[in-house]
């Protein structure tokens, strides 16, 4: 009997391996040719993307490389990098599963890319940070900084360079929002058992007790696939707002039982009140009084560059483009430029040129230079919601520079 | 007094989809041995059907669960066709191991189908709230706590009053002498795969609407209801719906007084403690009767 049990438990452990695991074979987005980039100097410049397109994981999404193909497209058709046409190779990886990462680092290494744009989560940094370095591509996630990746973080390496605003200064801002500019003094602080969840979450409370404040009902965590949020919304309820950092699903339960019980005031949240609004997870009074902080907001950002990049995608998918699409865009573009002020294709000279690298014409931040944590983006949005589903920019906040790690 | 009724009706409704979840796998491994792992897929499929009824036939809320519960019947008789009954002579683990790649074809299908992205399903009778002791409770959680007692007394009646629910049990409580009495295993295994996995499909039409559903969204409900199987002993009917129950009611009242922090690990807490006490579980009469 007790063999049996061994074995089912061993059964269940490998269940939940392989439910992040459906695909880590490597899918194309260009003409496959590949190209030894850092060897031949006049042939294609191979950029290889790390993530998934719909099918090959439970959160595979093709914003991405929809983002990046357009960026290449862009790029080739005005002549390449310095005349060398630009080639898109995607190899697949899974947020959910770091052994994936790993290997399709491995096999992106394998094709001697000039650069690589993705992956998407700070545990896939975590997991392949070694591997990075090793390789001396310089890499380009689109998943937000997370203070253990930055540079001189405990799970970073120096080739990694962030598209994304750093996690914790959009939480500071969100919380700088609520308290100086709404001026509330009783905010809630809710949030995922997990790393980004807890990043938020501390921040949070760290940004309060700076502000000479405590968060209502103490620090609440619940699981990512909490489907009843009761206990959150009860402890909270005589907040004036909520800060609720988590993920898409968990974020429209704890909206909807505002409401249920009562409850009117502000939820901030961050890259997941998108995904919540687009897809109706939560809808009218409930979202009438959320607030996102975020990097971007395509379609209601009024540059030039964003404005191009929505048209080119609409056209092209006839949809709207995510924050997701943008910075996957974006990468690509930094890459291209890091190419091209560095004179050549080979890794070692991009990775160099990257600390001066500046970008003007982005589709989500309007410029875009390293700090000393690699941080390229330092654009903050206060995104507010409206019962039917619109949005408005509040405030746009330009972020300091962060400071390298001491990890 | 209102915190406390809240709390209570929400431990209360997650105790009840916990029970038809655990119902589901309890029921189908007493008659033919197999632990389905893809039990938890099937939750998510039936909740993507209800989904698919709604948006592309237009159909009402209920209509479209009745729809989707009916299609994971017929989801589960497939399954047994294909990953059980060629395999019934092999070791259990072989069919175990069937039902890990059913799960991933399953969440395969349903990513091809459906994609990825978070879907809303919306609540079998509105979206509104009543009140209860000063307390608003959700009538989605009211209308699961009143379906699960519904489905609680007719899988009662099923194995104790018809000929299929006894053929079940007998070939539950003894495989070799059912047959021998002139039990058809085939049937009556076809009949449970399909019972179990209509099960699965009522939990997912039922607790989506509290939440959005992807592709992930059952399996987390299957391993904690498989802590509630595991507390009621994994054995009668009774036992697995007290032990869901308590799941519920600690993870939620316990976990909203005291160590709220620790909310999501008390399931898990309850099993080291029973396990401890009652290895058996707390109904089990030491046999293997539904």
């Amino acid at each position: 009997m007790k063999k049996t049990w061994g074995l089912l438990a061993a059964a269940a452990l490998a269940l939940a391996a392989c439910g992040g695991q459906d695909a880590d074979d490597a899918g194309s987005g260009g003409n496959g040719s590949g190209g030894n980039a850092s060897a031949d100097e006049s042939g294609p410049i191979t950029i290889a993307a790390l993530w998934e397109v719909s099918g090959e994981s439970d959160v595979a999404v093709d914003d991405f490389q929809r983002g990046a193909e357009i960026a290449v497209a862009a790029l080739n058709e005005a002549g390449g990098i310095d005349g060398r046409e630009v080639v898109l190779e995607r190899f697949a990886a899974s947020p959910l599963d770091p052994a994936s990462t790993a290997t399709a680092v491995q096999k992106a290494l394998d094709a001697e890319p000039s650069a690589m744009v993705g992956p998407l989560v700070a545990g896939q940094i975590q997991a392949t940070s070694a591997a990075i370095e090793r390789g001396g591509v310089p890499v380009i996630p689109i998943g937000n900084a997370d203070p253990t990746v930055i540079a001189g973080g405990d799970s970073a390496s120096d080739h990694v360079w962030f598209v994304n605003s750093y996690i914790p200064a959009l939480v500071d801002a969100g919380v700088d929002y609520l308290t100086e500019d709404l001026g509330l003094t009783e905010i809630g602080v809710i949030g995922t058992d997990e790393p980004f969840g807890q990043t938020g979450v501390e921040q949070a409370i760290a940004s309060l007790d700076e502000a000479g404040l405590e968060p209502v009902g103490g620090e609440q965590l619940y699981a990512p696939d909490a489907t009843d949020l009761t206990q959150q919304v009860l402890a909270v309820e005589s907040a004036e707002a909520v800060v609720n950092w988590g993920f898409p699903n968990p974020i429209a339960v704890q909206l909807n039982q505002l409401v249920q019980n009562d409850i009117a005031i502000p939820t901030l949240t961050g890259p997941s009140a998108p995904v919540v609004v687009d897809n109706g997870l939560a809808e009218g009074e409930a979202i009438d009084d959320l607030l996102a902080v975020m990097t971007c907001n395509p379609g209601v950002d009024e540059s030039d560059a964003s404005t191009a990049f929505v048209e080119a995608y609409e056209a092209e998918h006839g949809a709207t483009p995510s924050s997701n699409a943008a910075l996957a865009h974006d990468a690509v573009l930094i890459a291209a430029a890091a190419i091209s002020d560095a004179g050549s294709s080979d890794p070692a000279a991009v990775q160099e040129a990257m600390a001066d690298v500046e970008v003007t014409d982005g589709a989500c931040a309007e410029s875009y230079a390293a700090d000393e944590a690699h941080v390229l983006n330092h654009q903050i949005q206060i995104v507010a919601y409206a019962a039917d589903g619109s949005s408005t920019t509040e405030k746009v906040v330009e972020g300091e520079p962060v400071a390298r790690a001491d990890g | 007094m209102a915190r406390f009724v809240a709390l209570l009706a929400s431990g209360i409704a997650t105790g009840a989809i916990l029970a038809v979840v655990a119902l589901g796998f309890v029921v189908l491994h007493k008659a033919t041995g197999v632990v389905n792992f893809a039990h938890g897929d099937l939750v998510t499929l039936g909740a993507y059907v209800a989904l698919w009824a709604g948006t592309d036939l237009g159909l009402g809320p209920v209509p479209a669960a009745l729809l989707a519960v009916a299609a994971l019947f017929g989801v589960g008789v497939v399954i047994e066709r294909v990953a059980h009954a060629p395999l019934r002579k092999r070791p259990a683990m072989t069919v175990v191991v069937a039902t890990l790649a059913a799960a991933l074809v399953l969440r395969g299908l349903v990513a091809l189908w459906q994609g990825s992205t978070p879907r809303s399903l919306p609540p079998l009778l509105g979206d509104g709230t009543v009140r209860i002791a000063g307390a608003p409770v959700a009538v989605q959680r009211i209308v699961i706590v009143a379906v699960v007692a519904v489905v609680l007394a007719g899988l009662a009646f099923t194995f104790t009053r018809t000929s299929a629910g006894r053929q079940v049990r007998a070939l539950a409580a003894d495989p070799e002498a059912a047959q021998m009495l002139g039990v058809r295993t085939r049937g009556a295994s076809m009949l449970t795969f399909g019972l179990s996995a209509a099960l699965a499909g009522l939990a997912g039409v039922l607790v989506a609407p509290l939440s959005a559903v992807d592709l992930g969204f059952g399996f987390g409900l299957m391993v904690t209801a498989f802590a509630g199987a595991v507390i009621g002993g994994f054995g009668n009917l009774g036992g697995v719906a007290l032990g869901a129950a308590v799941i519920g009611i600690v993870q939620q009242v316990v976990g909203g007084y005291v160590l709220q922090d620790w909310a999501p690990a008390l399931p898990y807490a309850v099993i080291l403690v029973i396990v401890l006490l009652r290895p058996a579980g707390v109904l089990s009469t030491g046999g293997t009767r539904l």
